[in-house]
């Protein structure tokens, strides 16, 4: 039958070894100084891990090293913020550079992280690559939507409405409407909100003649953007290609009510109301 | 036990309502197994729970408070917090995260829930009353360890009664559970190591049961048992202990998995969607990714601990909650430089542990370290980062008794008989200033 053994200061047999606490003491004394710094001594040798302890505590707390770590794709941010800070051109050329391959390379990579789209996009910003940029950010939103923290889908889908005006504006407006079409068809993301793509694609419509289209579109855009006078404008003409003049006149008339000088609405609303003439 | 009681309680009160790190989830959780919802309800294809709105909006109401200034919480505004009452039965789905978490973490916290709701069905009070479980389970546990441990009695109290130990313990958390089991585990090796005696059966019941508890409220400590390979093969009274006591642990590791998880994959849920979702995780991946370059993950992982050490050790020692609010430099350097002082005086004369004993002692702190970080940097920093992302000095609660008991020993010195008072006195101070100091940050003078 074991005995439970009361925990008291007496000295056991731990390990097999027994202490004379006196032959102790009488061993220290007669130590010499460096015999105390040895190795060869015992005392010295119990003191190492705690002496160990201490100095690793300390290079963790006191930072001599001043280690930093940045994540590879935000190495590529650094650089392109470098840049932005640098106004002699050439130095700032390398530094896009420079951050154009850090960011490529991650991407290609890890084309499964969001964010380093977003960032690869943010690049593309700076060297006014619009298809670049919209590419990458759609990829952002396409697979990073949807988190709780974190969310890159918000930012990236600004940077996106951005790229796609400066992509697309000139295109309308040099009367390149299919290929301003199809870019809006393909930067077109599923659930985020872009009403300029509404707008542009219900000019495009409308410069086609597809009055049921180009109606869709500008009537959505309405909803986020329900006093853009241009727009009320381009509903009114909608219905009016459409025959449907009652509708025509209440879009034409509340256009004119937030802008009596708006000079296209008062057209329409001279060609709808011509014995006001 | 008196300290902590003191001190743990008036943390319970004095700690900003669901402001502990992921304190409002474990509430929602702690609640929802307090009311029989172990299966989720499934909602627009999302995972979730049933919780009352009152009760859902009061937690969320204190969510994202700055505490500078300007944004400190006036006391009153309990007054009017307490006037809020929930029925249990009106409740609406929410999405919640964690869904595949266990009930074990929660129990102390469940049952503070349900007499909380005999008295009052407050968001606030009910929260209170599931804090208070939660310390007392851990002041018990955490009494029983010191009572064990034949040496390192002040090493262990002022561990379990450090700033941020006792800050989770009187939080609604499985931390508090997992922090306290493994307290008791170490205790029990270390008794093991002292005694001259053969184990006893109740004590590795006792030992198994811990892990068992352990395992159950959260994972990532399991290496830790182990420890108690370093007790002498005879101590255990069978044959081929040290084999059969491996193979007992590696299955205590797998039963969450064989049991509850099993249980959560039948259900074929959905999930509560993405909680990160600009960077892809994946533990497979990771690995797969980083095995192509050996060298550049260890010195990854080496630079990680020299960048962000300090952030770990002052998480380890006192930062507080969702604010990430610390406490003065001075107090932590100051607690981590006594925590070593006194762990290497902390001994018996006649505690010795042999060359091998340390080397495995040393091989199981780094082990559960290296295991913990490359828990953080596998699963939860996003495929091919640099550094690690998730990891709190928290986290290292359980395995700071492993870490100081590797200086065990190394300081012999007499007049330790005021070792215990002056331990006293230190936890005293600390607390002390602790609660003060949180009192001033979180809250506006009256």
């Amino acid at each position: 039958m074991s005995k439970k053994r009361k925990h008291t200061n007496q000295p056991l047999k731990s390990n097999g070894n027994k202490k004379d606490p006196g032959r102790k003491s009488k061993a220290k004394s007669s130590l010499k100084k460096e015999e105390i710094w040895s190795f060869k001594n015992v005392s010295f040798n119990n003191f190492i891990p705690l002496l160990i302890a201490l100095i690793f505590f300390s290079i963790l707390w006191f930072r001599p090293l001043d280690i930093k770590i940045t994540d590879p794709w935000y190495e590529g941010i650094a650089l392109i913020d470098s840049a932005n800070k640098v106004t002699e051109k050439e130095l700032k050329n390398l530094l896009l550079d420079e951050a154009g391959e850090k960011l490529s390379e991650q991407v290609r990579k890890h084309p499964y992280h969001a964010r380093v789209h977003y960032l690869y996009g943010y690049y593309w910003l700076q060297r006014q690559n619009w298809d670049s940029v919209i590419y990458h950010e759609r990829e952002a939103i396409r697979i990073g939507a949807g988190g709780v923290v974190e969310q890159v889908e918000f930012k990236a889908q600004e940077m996106l409405n951005y790229a796609i005006g400066k992509k697309v504006n000139p295109l309308i407006n040099s009367g390149n409407n299919e290929e301003a079409l199809k870019v809006l068809e393909y930067a077109t993301t599923k659930n985020m909100n872009n009403p300029e793509i509404d707008r542009s694609k219900g000019i495009i419509y409308l410069r086609k003649g597809d009055n049921d289209r180009a109606l869709g579109c500008f009537l959505r855009y309405e909803k986020s953007q329900p006093n853009n006078v241009l727009n009320l404008t381009n509903i009114g003409l909608s219905y009016m290609r459409k025959n449907n003049l009652d509708s025509a006149r209440f879009y034409i008339n509340r256009a004119i009510k937030l802008d009596p000088n708006h000079n296209r609405a008062k057209q329409l609303n001279a060609q709808l109301n011509p014995q006001n003439q | 036990m008196v300290i902590g009681l003191y001190f743990g309680l008036q943390l319970v009160f004095t700690n900003p309502p669901w402001h502990t790190n992921d304190e409002d989830r474990h509430f929602y959780n702690a609640w929802r197994f307090a009311h029989g919802q172990f299966k989720p309800t499934v909602e627009n294809k999302k995972s979730g729970y049933m919780i009352p709105p009152k009760l859902y909006n009061q937690a969320r109401s204190s969510q994202g408070i700055r505490f500078d200034e300007k944004t400190k919480i006036n006391k009153n505004t309990f007054d009017v917090q307490k006037r809020v009452k929930y029925n249990a039965r009106d409740a609406e789905y929410h999405k919640i995260p964690l869904i595949n978490k266990l009930p074990v973490g929660f129990i102390p916290h469940i049952i503070g829930i349900k007499i909380g709701e005999v008295f009052k069905k407050n968001p606030l009070t009910v929260h209170w009353w599931a804090r208070s479980f939660g310390l007392f389970t851990f002041l018990l546990i955490v009494f029983f360890a010191i009572k064990t441990i034949p040496v390192f009695k002040n090493v262990m109290m002022l561990v379990a009664l450090a700033p941020m130990s006792l800050y989770q313990a009187s939080s609604v958390t499985y931390d508090m559970l997992c922090n306290a089991t493994t307290f008791l585990i170490i205790a029990y090796v270390v008794k093991w190591i002292y005694q001259e005696n053969s184990i006893s059966r109740k004590d590795l019941l006792l030992f198994f049961g811990a892990f068992l508890i352990l395992i159950f409220s959260k994972s990532g400590y399991y290496v830790v048992p182990f420890l108690a390979l370093m007790v002498p093969s005879q101590k255990f009274g069978f044959s081929y202990p040290k084999i059969k006591l491996i193979l007992i642990l590696v299955f205590i590791t797998f039963i969450p998995d064989l049991t509850w998880q099993q249980y959560i994959k039948s259900l074929h849920l959905p999930g509560s969607g993405a909680f990160q979702n600009d960077f892809a995780f994946g533990l497979k991946k990771s690995i797969m990714y980083h095995l192509q370059d050996i060298p550049t993950l260890i010195s990854n992982l080496a630079l990680n601990v020299l960048s962000q050490g300090k952030d770990w050790i002052i998480g380890c020692i006192g930062r507080f909650g969702y604010s990430y609010i610390p406490l003065p430099n001075v107090w932590i350097f100051a607690y981590v430089i006594i925590l070593f002082v006194i762990a290497a005086i902390d001994h018996n004369v006649d505690f010795k542990l042999t060359l091998s004993q340390r080397g495995i002692s040393a091989l199981i702190m780094l082990a559960s370290v290296g295991a913990l970080l490359a828990a953080f940097y596998f699963s939860f920093t996003p495929i091919g980062a640099k550094a690690i992302f998730g990891a709190q000095g928290r986290y290292f609660i359980p395995i700071l008794p492993l870490i100081l008991l590797q200086v065990i020993g190394t300081v012999s010195i007499s007049g330790k008989k005021y070792l215990s008072l002056a331990t006293v006195l230190i936890s005293i101070v600390f607390l002390y200033q602790t609660i003060s100091f949180l009192d001033e940050t979180f809250y506006h003078a009256n």
